[in-house]
């Protein structure tokens, strides 16, 4: 709380409007990054927000391959609506994974959205066909859930080979590191129709996790 | 060279919307080994497949090739179609200013039409004729632009593949496309027009219907009303001198009844100009022929309007393609 005491009449009219004219609310995700205990305490509203922060930033920032690609409300038909997109990533906000509050690396929002933009940029330069196309399950819920769990094997395996993730500056690996994990997996076209040839079909849950068994499989042989 | 393609990536009918990101472009223009030229992708392919024993009825089901070379020709496209839609850009300024509204507007048309046609060459496809044992219709569809494999086909194109299909592929397209300014939206997404071919249908309409276009003849009064409009619309840009200033304005003239075409003719002109930015940064054959095409404009409006304060396309030519900072 801050106090001003026998202000005249012109600097109060100032204060005024520049409170009133100029306040933004802050991003609430810096509430959340600024008091970890109610991160902790309010867990389901905290990565409902961030996760919905994410998607927002991942559709809008200008070097991300999702920009546009993504069915916010209002938009046009989209691969992936933003409520998939969504409950693809709060999988990684549960105990165990990626973007928990315990993660040494990727706790903070900003090395959220770096790591994310410099994967899938990595996944588009290996498929571009692939990307925002229809014939192919990729940028569709499943792709995207089993690919955001391969991108958590791979950080796994970087950490195993000592390779430093981030530091006070920020991410220090990009979309070169993930090149050549990404090169293993481009055998696997993640077409429809070929995989509907085979019999196979990724559909719901148990889609998903048969569709990140196979593709684990494709990179780490595992 | 062209090879022919047995297994490719994927088909044209699973690609006919697909919408290339910005690094696709970049990486296939720069692998490009353009040369400026008037040789356009028929003028290049026709040959070849006659030579190869493919005739005219070769193309119900798809062809697949690779050949670099394609993608320089689709560039040498793009550039032509642009200078294109420039040229009825000042005629439609000639037109408009001398209250000639039915041309003014078919004029604008074409504007708008040709800098469609040079955003779908920049996306790597192409609507052209190729001259076989007869002139065959066909569609070139990048199958994996990165790597320079397209489809051909004659499937798929449409009842009026000339001005309709092109329209409707191109907001497809470019409806998931990043676009650099707020602006550029309004002419690319789908949501902001009811009808792709809107503007052919209204070229259509003063062209062909009778009584619907030359209103200007048989009213004088409309005459003045439609070109006193159009100056006061113009005397607005002329005050404009950086490209986001004029992006501001078109984006609000872009929502008028009487003059949204003309906006959105300038604006689909300034978004090519902006993509090929990003795509000359990488190739410095396509950046030396950029240099000699806006000499050449910069030559044509000096020429045409020798005094420079009356003319706003003297401030926004030099303005496509040079960034949004």
């Amino acid at each position: 709380m801050t106090a001003f005491i026998d202000l005249d009449d012109s600097d109060k009219a100032f204060i005024f409007r520049s409170i009133n004219g100029n306040q933004r609310k802050i991003n609430p995700s810096l509430v959340y990054d600024l008091i970890p205990m109610l991160r902790d305490r309010e867990s389901v509203v905290f990565e409902d927000r961030r996760c919905h922060d994410l998607v927002v930033f991942l559709n809008e920032t200008s070097d991300s391959p999702w920009r546009d690609r993504i069915g916010m409300v209002g938009a046009g038909a989209r691969i992936i609506s933003q409520s998939s997109f969504i409950s693809a990533l709060k999988k990684r906000f549960k105990k165990g994974h990626l973007f928990t509050s315990m993660d040494p690396d990727f706790f903070e929002e900003r090395m959220q959205h770096e790591l994310l933009v410099e994967y899938f940029r990595a996944v588009h330069n290996s498929y571009s066909v692939q990307w925002d196309n229809k014939a192919f399950f990729l940028c569709k819920y499943v792709g995207v859930s089993a690919l955001l769990s391969l991108l958590e094997r791979i950080i796994a395996d970087l950490r195993s080979k000592s390779v430093v993730i981030s530091d006070a500056t920020g991410l220090k690996i990009g979309r070169d590191t993930f090149g050549p994990y990404i090169s293993k997996l481009t055998s696997f076209s993640f077409s429809t129709a070929e995989e509907k040839a085979k019999g196979i079909s990724y559909v719901g849950e148990g889609g998903i996790n048969e569709l990140t068994k196979r593709v684990i499989s494709v990179v780490f042989g595992n | 060279m062209v090879t022919v393609i047995t297994s490719p990536a994927a088909t044209v009918e699973s690609m006919l919307e697909h919408s290339w990101l910005a690094d696709d472009q970049k990486v296939a223009f720069a692998a490009s080994p353009f040369v400026p030229s008037a040789t356009s992708v028929s003028d290049y392919l026709s040959p070849w497949l006659i030579s190869n024993g493919y005739n005219s009825g070769s193309f119900r089901s798809e062809l697949y090739i690779q050949d670099a070379q394609i993608t320089a020709c689709l560039m040498n496209q793009a550039l032509e179609f642009l200078e294109r839609a420039l040229c009825n850009t000042i005629a439609q300024y000639i037109l408009a200013q001398n209250g000639l509204e039915t041309w003014a507007r078919v004029t604008n048309y074409y504007a708008s039409y040709f800098s469609v046609h040079s955003l779908l060459c920049l996306q790597g496809r192409t609507i052209t004729s190729l001259r076989l044992n007869n002139a065959v219709q066909v569609q070139i569809v990048p199958v994996d632009l990165r790597t320079h494999v397209f489809g051909i086909t004659k499937r798929h194109l449409g009842k009026n593949p000339h001005h309709q299909t092109p329209w409707v592929r191109f907001y497809k397209i470019y409806d998931r496309y990043a676009v650099p300014h707020q602006a550029n939206e309004l002419v690319a997404r789908e949501a902001y027009t009811a009808e792709p071919a809107d503007e052919a249908i209204e070229r259509n309409a003063l062209n062909y219907t009778p009584f619907k276009g030359f209103g200007e003849i048989r009213n004088i009064a409309r005459h003045g009303e439609f070109s006193g409009l159009f100056t006061s619309y113009v005397s607005a840009l002329e005050t404009r001198s950086t490209l986001p200033d004029f992006l501001t304005d078109l984006q609000g003239f872009a929502s008028d009844s009487d003059h949204k075409y003309f906006a959105r003719a300038l604006l689909k002109l300034a978004l090519a100009g902006e993509i090929l930015l990003f795509i000359r940064a990488v190739n410095v054959a396509i950046e030396a022929e950029w240099v000699a095409m806006r000499r050449r404009w910069q030559d044509f409006l000096a020429t045409v309007f020798p005094n420079p304060s009356t003319c706003y396309l003297l401030k926004f030519v030099p303005l496509i393609g040079s960034g949004l900072a």
